[in-house]
């Protein structure tokens, strides 16, 4: 849920990051956070166990720039990936702007994007909201690896509607802030819409 | 206070049906405050309550999933609520947080509080334990506290905002839930007042980002 404050004249949304567990969700946080310039972004807040899982959420606000005079704050998080999580997803994805997910490109990691894609569209369900009426970009992550299934053969499975897809690696940077941009550039035009 | 659940498996017939229990209930007693949560389709009550307030003063904070449009005379209005709560309450910071974690305003020593990182905790924090609460058959926890060694935070849920207090040992729990209780009326007035302008704002034609082009959105990001 958009946030417009006239008096500061700013704009916050908030984006979500989802997907199976390990495929890539903080990567993408921690790059954006490393690449960006140190007055753009707030702390990178990771509530995660003792073993670098994500617990609840990951965080980092991120200050884009202004738009017809308005600072546009995007606040990113991250969900817990691991199946029995799933009261953590539910709570993160309410209020959402946009959605990133992001799947594993490994083959034996497909099966775990299908749950967790049937999964979202389930918790947005639950929150009002509706997979093919928000913003929401597919990022098809860790295409460096040896195992990778085609791009034509994920999408078959996971594309939805007429969503971006983007190729990445989060690991290096690849594709992170095309798929970011997308899902922002969807959200300011929601806003627009509205 | 009568309070009426429905479970989630049993929908609300109609509006028609609400607004016979309200009449009967209103026969019962005259100061009927009545809370309702819209989503994007249908109305569901969550609360019958009565009030001690007389009609005039009665303010609710409807949870919509409408964004939460702040102007400039009632974010000073905003202010003007929390600075006092703060000298009344001898606390260090008063912050507003909407339940998604957006900041909304911050009054006191936050120079070095990185406060943004604060309200979005403080949201997961609340939805946390609202997410237990519900588990054990209640609705949500509507406070939370937690001491410290020196500074403790109270954290009190008013509709879709969340009022968060920082307070240390020139205070006390006991003073800040007291004035806690007294601003939270004043807020939940004025975020009636703004659920109000927001309507108003969607059915006005003068949207400020209808005029937002596509070469602004990608300037952004160049």
């Amino acid at each position: 849920m958009t946030f417009i404050n006239y008096a500061s004249r700013e704009i916050n949304c908030k984006i979500v990051y989802y997907g199976p567990g390990l495929c890539g969700k903080t990567t993408n946080l921690q790059y954006i956070y490393d690449a960006t310039a140190p007055t753009a972004k707030g702390k990178l807040i990771s509530l995660a166990t003792e073993t670098d899982r994500t617990l609840f959420f990951d965080f980092m606000p991120l200050e884009l720039g202004t738009v017809r005079g308005f600072k546009t704050r995007f606040h990113l998080y991250t969900v817990p990936g691991q199946v029995f999580y799933d009261a953590s997803r539910k709570l993160i994805l309410k209020g959402v702007d946009g959605v990133v997910f992001v799947a594993d490109s490994q083959e034996e990691r497909m099966d775990a994007n299908v749950e967790s894609l049937y999964n979202l569209e389930e918790n947005l369900s639950a929150n009002g909201y509706d997979l093919s009426k928000i913003p929401y970009v597919l990022q098809l992550n860790k295409r460096d690896l040896p195992n990778v299934l085609p791009v034509d053969e994920m999408l078959a499975e996971l594309k939805r509607n007429g969503e971006p897809t983007h190729e990445a690696v989060a690991s290096n940077g690849a594709g992170v802030f095309d798929t970011l941009k997308s899902v922002a550039k969807q959200v300011l035009t929601e806003l627009r819409k509205s | 206070m009568l309070q009426c659940f429905w479970s989630d498996e049993t929908r609300f017939p109609s509006l028609n049906s609400l607004a016979s229990i309200v009449e009967l209930a209103s026969q019962v007693s005259s100061n009927l405050h009545l809370v309702l949560q819209r989503t994007s389709s249908e109305i569901t009550p969550l609360e019958l309550a009565f009030s001690p307030y007389p009609a005039s003063e009665r303010a609710c904070v409807r949870m919509t999933d409408t964004p939460i449009i702040m102007h400039e005379q009632q974010f000073q209005q905003l202010r003007h609520i929390l600075n006092k709560l703060r000298l009344d309450s001898f606390s260090r910071v008063v912050f507003l947080v909407d339940k998604n974690g957006q900041q909304i305003a911050a009054l006191g020593d936050i120079a070095e509080l990185d406060t943004t990182s604060l309200a979005s905790l403080a949201a997961g924090n609340v939805a946390a334990t609202g997410g237990m609460a519900q588990l054990i058959g209640e609705k949500e926890f509507p406070t939370l506290s937690h001491e410290g060694e020196r500074d403790s935070i109270h954290i009190c849920i008013i509709g879709r905002v969340l009022l968060v207090v920082v307070f240390d040992d020139r205070s006390s729990l006991g003073l800040i839930k007291l004035r806690v209780k007294q601003a939270s009326r004043d807020l939940a007035l004025l975020f009636d007042e703004l659920e109000r302008l927001a309507a108003q704002h969607r059915d006005s034609e003068e949207s400020l980002f209808a005029e937002i082009t596509d070469d602004d959105i990608d300037s952004l990001f160049n």
